[in-house]
């Protein structure tokens, strides 16, 4: 396809800023920003001020709701003219409707305000394929440190179930924070807090004029630092989840949500008109064909679930309400492609056509921390998967992605609530958590040594979560040369002079067996002779190092999966050698983890053997602390090194 | 980043339409309407493309001259790789283009044809850029499917200098070029990476015709830090004359130069003059400051003040609103560049160059298409600062910018009489001595515990090494700033007590002249290894893990470095009482290579013992970018030194 060469001129409305005063060399800064850098050197900027006003009236087609926004920054350090370009983001559920913004530049001691005069829309494409987010984009002139902006907008909120959470946090300090929710007597509201400490905000809720008026007020909030790995930052801002469970109007009491059942039955109603129609011929005939020589449900439903998988393609439309509803199941047939939802749909009308029975199913992945019970409204999940129940147990099908075996979730939905659906029944269950046994990497090597290089062979066993993240990986390495160098990576030893010569692969892509890696390798000049004595540490893997977490961190840590590790070596003593010292053993073991080394001699050859076990997702700071104890003691023993001497 | 070089050119020729042109090509082709297309029985390839074909067609309409622009692709798909990368097309487009025709069909391996449906075609706007794209997701592709797509859109005539790729990461069976053109208007091509030349096919005769029509063009694998887009086969055209008005050689550099000229050197009103004074007074330049200070100050100042933006406006090229609201695109911001350099009288010239990882910069063939990034270059320094990479600091411009050829535009005035003429130079890359590490470590035996060592790490770092850290110092405060500093020790070892930390030179206006150094003091027990009564010291560890390069198979294309560089490291080791080091000769390593003469890549390790006090010097010089074929074994052997002797263990034993 051609491509973009060059820029094409932009022909529209031309920016024209208000220039209120030229710019001049004063180089004082305001008493607000000498204020404000004293009390944060360490922040680029400042929110002096943020503040939301919702306002919730009740009319007669239903609910009108509008959204405000105020917010206020000081910009601290010479960081402040990359805070020019801002975006806002819209759809059709949030519509942008007024928007003011002004940068103020400090000159002859008085703050100078520059209005923004130019917005840009752009269809933003980065979520999914076809959506209807737009974004609105404009630039701050003349930002520099002790600079201010001021930005106002509106925004009108056209799904009363959509009222979205407010933030107490940000990754920056927040002067002052308060936001107002002025709603009509007859709207009844529910807050869910989370990460709150009552204590240092100020609630306020009083009535004036049939309107009932709730404030939160919170001053001085320092800034939250970001950091890599942590659960998903809805476990770390202080946030509160406002939820509209009924309204009245003219003497109509409308019931929105606040249980569980209300989100259901709200879910419910977008997904009764789907799969009314016959299934077409080919998708029939499909599963005759592919289920013919299955004798149980549970392996036609295993045979249809591969299929999906490597037969739709993931690609997501989300315009609206299609978001929420699942597309035709012949549709997505004759496509080849879909998201969750139309996966979830095929699947349900593959197994009807099966005569098995499978049930639409809600969740949230992990990103989303809440229990249906703690936030019954949209905020709660972000994903649809097809549930199956057989003998007591229940299957989560997830289909949008590649090398899922039947009987173990995606990873991202482990330990997450999913609400079932019975037509007009639902069940919540909870989808379990992998244990680390079936996600293993086990290795059985051979090693020799020969001119202070290492020449080995080795099998590699992987299943689980690290097999599907390896055959994700294989699939771009689509050369020998890639391959190669893939498996250097992967399977490194020792050191990276680590070279695999050759190998095979056995079960490359299969769904249900664990692939294997046969291979030989070569690590060059990894023992030391000296005199009649050879040195070597057969510490070839440190795996359990990876897993040390930084001392300084300030928050929890997330894993995709648990995870268990098994490295057998078997040193063949060369002849004329014997073993002049073998180091001891060691073992660790605590709630969240188990880890052993052990040396042991058969005949000419030294065994190693080193495992270990992650019994964890998520380890807070507390954990994370008992953990690098006990890895701090293999590593210890990851540096003794077996000595043998000439006989 | 993208240059808007078309913006600054006027159309110098006018065109005529005299004779018959018949009608576009476009409008008698189409795809085969029962297509039988089949890929190789057993084939392992991801995918391939059985056909990529490509027609411009410049045309006279209504008297202005646009451009037809058709592709027309088949592609087997065989991986899921491959399909998920082709099931989603994104056509190029702008708010100016006409789509002509686009269709798209699949063709399954049971040879059911899927047409797409008109209505599935997406669009999407970014006032921004002003671009719209075309978009659609092709439905109903399985393994082995062959998916087909053909459109043609009428656009505004690009001719002043094209690239057309002819080579890809996959095997094409048929790639075809051709372009048609009206009678008068004659062009000019050149091929490149051993694709064949283009040829005039005279059998028409209402237009001109030039066609390169290739059969079976073998895939080109990406290598490591290759210079991969810049590599494949592809070729540039251009129109050369006009025969109907009689003007030749239309697109040449002596005529861009003088236009960029006039584009970047207007003269200026009073009420500029004024906005450009204001502007140098804001820089608070002392009296008799240095040239190379003065740019260095100024490049400063602009890359920390003014925001660019990437988008067209006039407004974002207009000097006084520029220094007035701080906020530009990469025009103004050059324009702002030099209106500041103009009136401190720094000597100058603009620079228009290439990405050389993407296109080399060729010194004979003149098109527009080689002229995409900007660079000053000063020749009383003889150095150059990149104005758009705002990462940049002066003297060491976008590195892929250098070592390349590009085009030299100068200003010349003959009396009153002011214009600029354009050469061709090379674009010398930063030297050597620019870019340096040092490392010095002292380390020190705990006399108690032997496994413990007491480290003193000084490490400084100027030129590249330094650029993205030194020049934002200011903005890295408080903890942050402490952990930027262990960040470089964590990079050797992870087990380990600071008990010190210093920083010098970290006033980021002192990048450029005095290097960026983090001096810690820690204490640690990872480089020690105990064997029974013996100690394995890893001295190799102290310079932390070095890259090795892997060569399975014979290099094909030539490796690209950044920029040149050396590393200088000297290891003091106080050697406990009563120990001595049994193999200090495995300390030792010599590799280089010299190439008339001179010496292009060095890795050397040397030790000396005095008493004690072992004193090693491991230090590393590259002096080449471009590591052609036949020398990358050589470099190959001096990269991978470094990875031996971060090997390196030493033993200590008891004296006897």
């Amino acid at each position: 396809m051609e491509k973009f060469t060059r820029l094409k001129i932009y022909r529209s409305i031309l920016i024209a800023f208000f220039l209120l005063l030229v710019t001049s060399v004063n180089g004082q800064y305001s008493s607000d920003f000498l204020k404000y850098s004293k009390l944060h050197p360490e922040a680029a900027r400042v929110r002096l001020q943020q503040q939301t006003i919702i306002t919730i009236e009740a009319n007669k087609e239903g609910l009108e709701i509008y959204q405000e926004f105020i917010e206020e920054d000081l910009y601290l350090n010479e960081s402040a003219t990359y805070n020019s370009k801002n975006t806002l983001n819209f759809s059709t559920f949030f519509e942008l409707n007024e928007i003011e913004a002004s940068s103020f530049s400090f000159e002859n001691n008085e703050y100078v305000a520059t209005a923004v005069e130019k917005f840009t829309e752009k269809d933003e494409l980065n979520q999914s394929f076809y959506d209807d987010t737009k974004s609105l984009n404009f630039v701050y002139p003349n930002l520099k440190k002790g600079s201010k902006s001021k930005l106002k907008y509106l925004q009108k909120i056209k799904n009363p179930r959509f009222l979205p959470p407010f933030y107490f946090g940000e990754y920056y300090p927040i002067k002052k924070n308060k936001v107002i929710i002025i709603a009509d007597k007859g709207v009844n509201l529910e807050f869910r807090k989370f990460n709150i400490s009552d204590d240092k905000i100020k609630f306020t809720k009083e009535e004036k004029r049939r309107k009932i008026i709730y404030t939160w007020e919170l001053t001085d909030q320092e800034k939250y630092d970001y950091e890599p790995n942590t659960p998903s930052f809805k476990t770390i801002l202080p946030h509160i989840v406002p939820i509209i469970t009924s309204y009245k109007n003219k003497d109509k009491n409308t019931k929105l949500l606040g249980e569980v059942s209300d989100l259901y039955s709200w879910y419910y109603s977008l997904v009764t008109d789907v799969n009314t129609e016959a299934p077409n011929e080919e998708l029939v005939t499909l599963v005759s064909k592919i289920t013919a020589d299955k004798k149980t449900d549970l392996e036609k439903v295993k045979s249809i679930y591969y299929w999906t998988q490597k037969n739709i393609k993931y690609i997501a439309f989300e315009y609206a309400l299609g978001g929420f509803i699942p597309r035709e199941s012949n549709d997505v047939f004759r496509k080849k492609y879909g998201d969750c939802k139309d996966n979830s749909s095929i699947l349900y009308r593959m197994l009807e056509i099966a005569g098995v029975k499978g049930n639409l199913t809600w969740i949230g992945t992990r990103s989303i921390p809440y229990t249906y019970e703690e936030v019954p409204t949209p905020v709660v999940d972000n994903h649809m998967i097809l549930s199956y129940e057989n003998n007591g147990r229940t299957y989560y099908l997830d289909a949008t992605g590649r090398y899922i075996k039947f009987g173990i979730p995606t990873s991202f939905i482990q330990g997450k609530e999913a609400l079932v659906s019975y037509g007009k029944e639902f069940k919540i269950k909870k989808v379990p958590v992998i244990d680390a046994k079936e996600n293993a990497v086990v290795e059985i090597t051979t090693i020799k040594i020969e001119n202070g290089s290492i020449i080995g062979t080795s099998k590699a066993i992987i299943s689980g979560y690290p097999k599907i993240d390896v055959f994700n990986a294989l699939e771009n390495e689509n050369t020998e040369t890639k391959l190669k160098q893939f498996y250097n990576r992967m399977f490194e030893k020792g050191n990276n002079k680590f070279l695999v010569s050759s190998f095979k692969e056995t079960n490359k892509y299969d769904y249900d067996y664990d692939f294997i890696l046969d291979y030989d390798f070569e690590i060059k000049n990894y023992s030391k002779s000296l005199g009649d004595e050879i040195y070597i540490n057969l510490n070839l893997n440190k795996d359990i190092s990876y897993f040390k977490t930084d001392k300084k961190r300030k928050n929890a840590i997330e894993y995709d999966y648990k995870r268990y590790f098994s490295y057998t070596t078997k040193l063949v003593v060369p002849t004329g050698y014997k073993i002049d010292y073998l180091p001891e053993g060691v073992k660790v073991s605590n709630e969240f983890m188990t880890c052993e080394i052990s040396y042991s001699v058969k005949g000419n050859e030294v065994i190693y053997n080193h495992t270990i076990a992650l019994n964890f997702l998520i380890l807070s700071l507390e954990e994370q602390k008992a953990v690098n104890k006990q890895i701090q003691k293999i590593e210890r023993n990851y540096k003794e090194i077996v000595v043998l001497k000439k006989e | 980043m993208r240059i808007k070089i078309s913006l600054l050119v006027a159309v110098l020729f006018a065109f005529q339409s005299l004779l018959s042109q018949g009608s576009p090509y476009f409008n008698s082709y189409d795809w085969e309407q029962a297509p039988s297309y089949s890929a190789e029985e057993g084939s392992k390839e991801d995918m391939v493309a059985v056909k990529e074909k490509t027609v411009t067609e410049f045309y006279f309409l209504k008297g202005d001259l646009v451009e037809y622009f058709l592709e027309h692709k088949v592609l087997w798909l065989n991986s899921d790789d491959a399909i998920e990368e082709y099931n989603k097309i994104y056509l190029p487009f702008s708010s100016e283009s006409e789509l002509q025709v686009n269709k798209a069909r699949v063709i399954t391996p049971e040879g059911k044809l899927i047409n797409l449906d008109k209505s599935k075609i997406l669009t999407a706007k970014d006032e921004e850029s002003g671009r719209t794209y075309k978009y659609f997701a092709l439905e109903g592709i399985s393994k082995g499917s062959f998916i087909e797509y053909l459109y043609v859109v009428k656009k505004a005539p690009t001719y002043m200098g094209k690239k057309v790729s002819l080579q890809e990461a996959y095997n094409i069976d048929k790639v075809e070029f051709d372009l048609y053109a009206p009678k008068n208007l004659i062009f000019k091509f050149k091929s490149f990476n051993k694709t064949p030349e283009i040829f005039q096919d005279t059998l028409i005769t209402e237009k001109l015709h030039w066609k390169l029509h290739i059969d079976k063009v073998k895939k080109l694998s990406n290598e490591y830090q290759a210079a991969y887009n810049a590599s494949k086969g592809f070729l540039v055209y251009k129109i050369d004359k006009n025969v109907a008005s009689n003007v030749s050689d239309i697109v040449s550099y002596s005529k861009i130069s003088q236009n960029l000229y006039k584009f970047y050197y207007p003269e200026y009103s009073n009420k500029t003059i004024s906005f450009i004074n204001n502007f140098i007074t804001e820089l608070k330049l002392a009296e008799n400051t240095a040239q190379e200070s003065i740019i260095r100050k100024l490049d400063f100042y602009i890359k920390m003040n003014v925001f660019s933006q990437d988008m067209y406006s006039d407004e974002l090229q207009d000097l006084d609103a520029i220094i007035t609201n701080k906020v530009a695109n990469e025009n103004g911001v050059l324009k702002l560049y030099i209106a500041i350099l103009r009136t401190l009288k720094i000597k100058h010239e603009l620079v228009l160059t290439t990405n050389r990882k993407e296109l080399k910069f060729d010194a004979e063939f003149e098109a527009n298409n080689f002229l995409t990034h900007f660079l000053l270059y000063f020749p009383q320094s003889k150095k150059y600062l990149s104005p758009n990479a705002s990462e940049t600091r002066f003297g060491f411009p976008q590195p892929f910018m250098t070592d390349n050829y590009g085009l030299f535009i100068k200003e010349v005035v003959i009396g009153d009489y002011k214009s600029a003429v354009g050469r061709i130079k090379y674009i010398e890359p930063v030297k050597v001595e620019e870019t340096v590490d040092v490392m010095k470590v002292t380390v020190n035996f705990n006399k108690e515990n032997l496994t413990e060592n007491i480290v003193h790490f000084d490490r400084a770092f100027s030129g590249y090494y330094a650029m993205n850290i030194q020049p934002f110092m200011h903005l890295i405060q408080g903890e942050k700033r402490e952990e930027l500093v262990d960040s470089f020790i964590e990079n050797i070892t992870k087990e380990l007590e600071i008990t010190g930390r210093k920083l010098v030179n970290d006033d980021p206006e002192l990048f450029g002249t005095k290097p960026l150094q983090f001096i810690v003091d820690f204490t640690t027990e990872a480089f020690i290894e105990k064997a029974g009564r013996k100690y394995l010291f890893k001295l190799g560890d102290l310079i932390g893990q070095q890259i090795q390069l892997y060569q399975e198979k014979e290099r094909v294309l030539p490796l690209e470095e950044q920029f040149h560089r050396s590393y200088y490291r000297t290891l003091t080791i106080h050697i406990p009482e009563g120990y001595e080091i049994s193999n200090l000769e495995d300390i030792k390593i010599d590799n280089s290579f010299v190439k008339n003469g001179k010496e292009l890549f060095s890795f050397r390790s040397l030790y000396k013992l005095e008493g004690n006090k072992l004193t090693v010097t491991a230090d590393e010089h590259y002096r080449e970018n471009i590591v052609q074929v036949p020398i990358y074994e050589a470099y190959r052997t001096v990269i991978n030194s470094a990875a031996d002797f971060n090997k390196i263990v030493l033993l200590l034993e008891p004296k006897e």
